[in-house]
């Protein structure tokens, strides 16, 4: 069975509101294991390192941005002082720093059969007001883009999700740098082979 | 100054709440109290730091469990031989403290301190009576809770499983924070918890 691991992040608002517990439920429910966890608070460093630092990734969310705010009549040299896209990139990068830092968070190493995925299906949509019902951010949020831009920050959306496989792995080794992950099997994955195990039983009970 | 009765408490969630997926019901009930969590790791203990938890050189403390166990037999001492090999209480206790650490050191455990208002009472009705058969409904052991003594002696485990370990009161919770977080252990609850809003935030 090929497994993957995903990082997963109860930011501090999910702390706060006591959605922790919630949020874990959802992801043991859905058969992944939890192969790692700790309580931490992320240091300004950590923070940075977790989103990208490259000029193509800055412009790319300064261009969101920019385009959000051209859709909308906004003019983002009068609201973020300039209309430069990597600038603009810099400020929200600072802007999510800030919220992951801003209290503890609780960090999660999940592994399964394509865990990245069914994380993020799990966790739903970006942006809460789109996020699908049944989804966490669906269930337990309602932040919109009118609100966080009008309050210069990130959607406050309760958790983070890695984005896939090779993102995991950086995330992962970010966050429990030589941290040991625990080898062990959850029961729920003992039904996965069971057709086999009902063969055995039943060439046991010819016997 | 917070009072006395804000209380920081440690909880250990056992191999076999890992196993069975009981983690996030057991965070949203503690959660759902209006407590905060302090600290959290996940690790799979050594069967050496297991042992050091608990007092394995004090033989009063060895032969009370080496009577536990006979009261779970009412004293039928040819049913104790025959399970146990032994009747001397002193060497049940050992054969019971080796089993307990073979279970915690079975599989990954999760650490915890919580604090909250009468925190080791309030964890301490939640997780219900170890006996899953006493344990009320709505706590813990009761809606998730099974195995018993007799049960864990007859599948030959000896020690049942309990999902959860609490500290009983203040002066052990000190003792298992030390124990199992040791030089890794910081305070985080450094932070305001929305349900204290209105009661009591302003000690937060």
């Amino acid at each position: 069975m090929k497994t993957e691991r995903t990082l997963i992040i109860c930011k501090h608002d999910a702390v706060a509101r006591g959605l922790m517990g919630e949020i874990i439920h959802r992801f043991e429910r859905v058969g992944l294991k939890l192969v790692a966890m700790e309580f931490i608070a992320a240091t300004e460093d950590m923070g940075q390192n977790h989103y990208p630092t490259s000029n193509e990734w800055l412009s790319k969310v300064g261009n969101r941005t920019l385009n959000e705010y051209k859709e909308k009549g906004i003019d983002p040299i009068k609201r973020l002082g300039t209309d430069n896209a990597i600038e603009i990139g810099k400020m929200i990068k600072q802007w999510n720093v800030d919220y992951l830092t801003v209290g503890p968070v609780l960090a999660m190493i999940w592994e399964g059969p394509s865990a990245v995925g069914i994380g993020r299906k799990l966790i739903g949509e970006t942006v809460p007001f789109k996020a699908a019902p049944g989804t966490i951010r669906g269930d337990f949020s309602w932040d919109n883009a009118d609100l966080a831009n009008a309050q210069n920050r990130p959607f406050y959306n309760l958790i983070h999700g890695s984005g896939d496989p090779l993102e995991a792995e950086l995330e992962i080794e970010l966050w429990f740098e030589g941290q040991e992950v625990i080898d062990y099997e959850i029961y729920s994955h003992s039904v996965m082979g069971f057709k086999e195990k009902m063969n055995k039983r039943a060439a046991v009970l010819e016997d | 100054m917070k009072p006395d009765s804000i209380e920081k408490t440690f909880v250990m969630i056992k191999p076999d709440g890992l196993k069975r997926g009981l983690v996030g019901t057991i965070f949203k009930r503690f959660e759902q109290t209006g407590l905060k969590l302090i600290a959290c790791r996940m690790i799979q203990p050594s069967e050496e730091k297991a042992l050091g938890n608990y007092p394995r050189d004090n033989a009063e403390w060895l032969i009370k469990m080496g009577e536990k166990t006979l009261i779970n037999y009412s004293h039928d001492l040819d049913a104790v031989k025959k399970d146990m090999g032994t009747t001397d209480k002193h060497e049940i206790g050992k054969i019971i403290l080796n089993s307990l650490v073979k279970y915690i050191s079975s599989g990954p455990t999760i650490l915890m301190v919580w604090e909250g208002n009468h925190a080791t009472a309030t964890i301490r009705k939640l997780a219900g009576a170890t006996d899953p058969t006493k344990a009320e409904l709505g706590s813990i052991r009761g809606d998730f809770g099974f195995d018993t003594p007799m049960l864990a002696v007859k599948s030959g485990r000896i020690v049942f499983q309990t999902i959860l370990h609490i500290s009983e009161n203040q002066e052990e919770a000190k003792r298992e924070i030390k124990h199992w977080f040791g030089d890794k252990y910081k305070d985080l609850g450094n932070y305001p918890r929305i349900d204290y809003i209105g009661s009591f935030e302003a000690l937060n």
